[in-house]
């Protein structure tokens, strides 16, 4: 196998706050492969936002971090503010979450993208039309217009294409969309998978998210509780089979297979399990906190009854 | 039962309104007691100003609000506040519904003052929503703000619930949140038709949680209800909107790895 496009080492983030520390990763280690697409979800608070986040350094001076991340073997955590400036967006990007509150609602759209060259130093005579060109691949039938239009003006569907596209804009090697399928209608949630997909075809995507639909674009699924990964496999795989307790019952916690609701709710455990307190199968075992195990070809699982 | 007649609303463009276009024309629907009825439609087309006509947040042009027998659509703010322990509404968006300078604690505490609870029997109230709803006591000292949306959303439902309301209005109540506790809410209200007999409207765009538990389906384009009845009615319906939107969805639960690249 080739040398992974993004590494992470035993990545731990701690927020500090008033009732004590808030571990919201503990000693995540994920590596993903150049092209590869990969879906992480969770319930809402698992992590998989700060995730995001972390890869791109976003969270200094707000967080606590240990443990370590490389882009293309180039170790994050140590890049100097001018280096981490010509990482992001050129290496990877990342599409924030809630579009229609992240892109600001008094510039002009074509602006807005636009100031991703400015960043990277592209003089404007050059970027003004690469974004009309973009945004016309993007899917907007009325690039020009969209261009010179500001963003309450857009659906929800269309604010997540200009944010796609925005984050496209310099061809980075790794693509991170938070949620880009969040409060959609069916046609709009089709529109960005299919943009999504276009867009990162032959490029790494990670797809954080809670939509089972949209992670199954993705040819890998990583599914993480209270900030550590419990299972990691092919997205067929885990939809069809789910080896770790958690993901079974978030399964079945869908409509359609009785949308049975997890008993309790998120605790995070002082040793062990963290779905200690939650799960059915529980046992003196699990008070012990287990390595990921290999069930079958790439697919890895955080429980000692698999 | 709670029925809206004949209801029109425009959203004037301009000083004139050259161009305007109706939000909802002449919309007419019921909800009897214990009936959960669902509202489908692609985004645009007119589910959350009904709703909000429905609760009385907006006035419409025209039509009538008969609550349990009683025309309500003309009451101002202060006759209004006796119905609107019948009536209640969960918005779309947790983050904003919640007032960011409150904890979650006194928003709630709020909600259940005003249901008209005091004294021992208000801490009783409290109690008996934290537990429905299973709201940690740590999280009511918290701002919205240190919350996830998940946890914002059980304390908006478990301020409509404290009133014990006749009929609720969800707008998109889960498109926000996991399977788990998406899965958690939907209970909490399915169990309130059950034992209270609470009318429950759902505004939503999941037609997987419209199939598992709606008595009863309204698709709405263009501001007109364009088909009524049973989910396995509606979704066969023929109309090409409906057909439209049943395929989306039916794209997007098939949908796999190699969508698109082919397109």
């Amino acid at each position: 196998m080739s040398d992974p496009i993004i590494s992470i080492r035993n990545l731990t983030v701690e927020f500090p706050t008033a009732e004590g520390k808030f571990r919201a990763l503990d000693e995540v280690c994920l590596n993903i492969s150049e092209g590869e697409h990969v879906a992480v979800i969770g319930e809402s608070g698992c992590g998989k936002s700060v995730l995001g986040h972390s890869i791109l350094r976003l969270l200094d001076g707000i967080s606590e971090t240990t443990g370590n991340i490389f882009i293309k073997g180039a170790d994050v955590r140590s890049m100097s503010e001018r280096e981490l400036l010509a990482m992001r967006g050129q290496e990877v990007a990342l599409i924030p979450q809630s579009p229609t509150v992240s892109l600001d609602p008094v510039i002009k759209i074509g602006k807005q993208i636009g100031e991703v060259y400015d960043v990277h130093g592209v003089p404007k005579q050059e970027w003004k039309e690469k974004v009309v060109e973009s945004l016309g691949n993007i899917g907007f039938e009325d690039p020009q217009n969209i261009y010179e239009t500001y963003p309450h003006r857009l659906s929800g569907g269309m604010c997540e294409r200009t944010v796609i596209c925005m984050g496209m804009s310099l061809k980075p090697a790794v693509l991170i969309a938070d949620e880009p399928t969040k409060g959609l209608d069916p046609a709009s949630k089709i529109d960005v998978l299919k943009t999504l997909n276009r867009q990162t075809n032959g490029k790494t995507l990670i797809m954080i998210t809670h939509d089972y639909n949209a992670a199954k674009i993705c040819e890998r699924t990583v599914v993480m509780y209270s900030g550590r990964i419990l299972e990691d496999g092919p997205t067929e795989e885990v939809m069809r089979d789910p080896k770790h307790p958690y993901t079974k019952a978030l399964w079945g916690a869908m409509p359609c297979n009785g949308m049975i609701p997890i008993a309790g709710s998120v605790e995070k455990a002082a040793t062990g399990c963290d779905f200690y307190n939650r799960c059915e199968h529980r046992c003196d075992e699990c008070k012990d906190l287990h390595d990921m195990k290999q069930v079958s070809e790439n697919h890895l699982v955080r429980c000692c009854k698999c | 039962m709670l029925e809206l007649q004949h209801i029109n609303i425009t959203f004037r463009k301009g000083l004139i309104g050259r161009g305007s276009k109706p939000v909802l024309e002449d919309v007419s629907l019921s909800i009897s007691k214990g009936e959960l009825v669902s509202i489908i439609g692609f985004s645009g087309s007119g589910k959350t100003t009904l709703a909000r006509i429905a609760v009385r947040s907006i006035n419409p042009d025209k039509g009538k609000i008969i609550l349990d027998g009683e025309d309500i659509s003309r009451l101002g703010f202060k006759e209004m506040s006796r119905y609107r322990s019948r009536l209640q509404m969960v918005f779309q968006h947790p983050e904003g519904a919640l007032n960011p300078e409150m904890t979650l604690g006194d928003s709630l505490r709020e909600a259940v003052r005003k249901a008209g609870y005091s004294g021992k029997s208000f801490e009783e109230k409290l109690d008996s929503l934290c537990a429905e709803l299973e709201i940690k006591k740590e999280l009511l000292n918290r701002y919205p703000m240190q919350v996830s949306g998940g946890e914002i959303q059980r304390i908006a439902l478990a301020r409509a619930l404290a009133f014990d309301p006749n009929y609720i209005f969800m707008d998109e109540p889960t498109s926000m949140l996991d399977a788990s506790v998406q899965a958690q809410i939907l209970k909490v209200i399915l169990s309130r038709k059950e034992s209270m007999g609470m009318g429950i409207v759902l505004v939503t765009h999941d037609l997987d949680i419209v199939r598992s538990i709606s008595d009863r389906v309204i698709a709405i384009d263009k501001g007109k209800i364009v088909a009524e009845g049973t989910a396995e009615e509606v979704f066969s319906s023929q109309i090409p909107y409906i057909k439209d939107y049943v395929d989306s969805w039916n794209e997007l639960e098939s949908i796999n790895r190699n969508i698109g690249l082919h397109a």
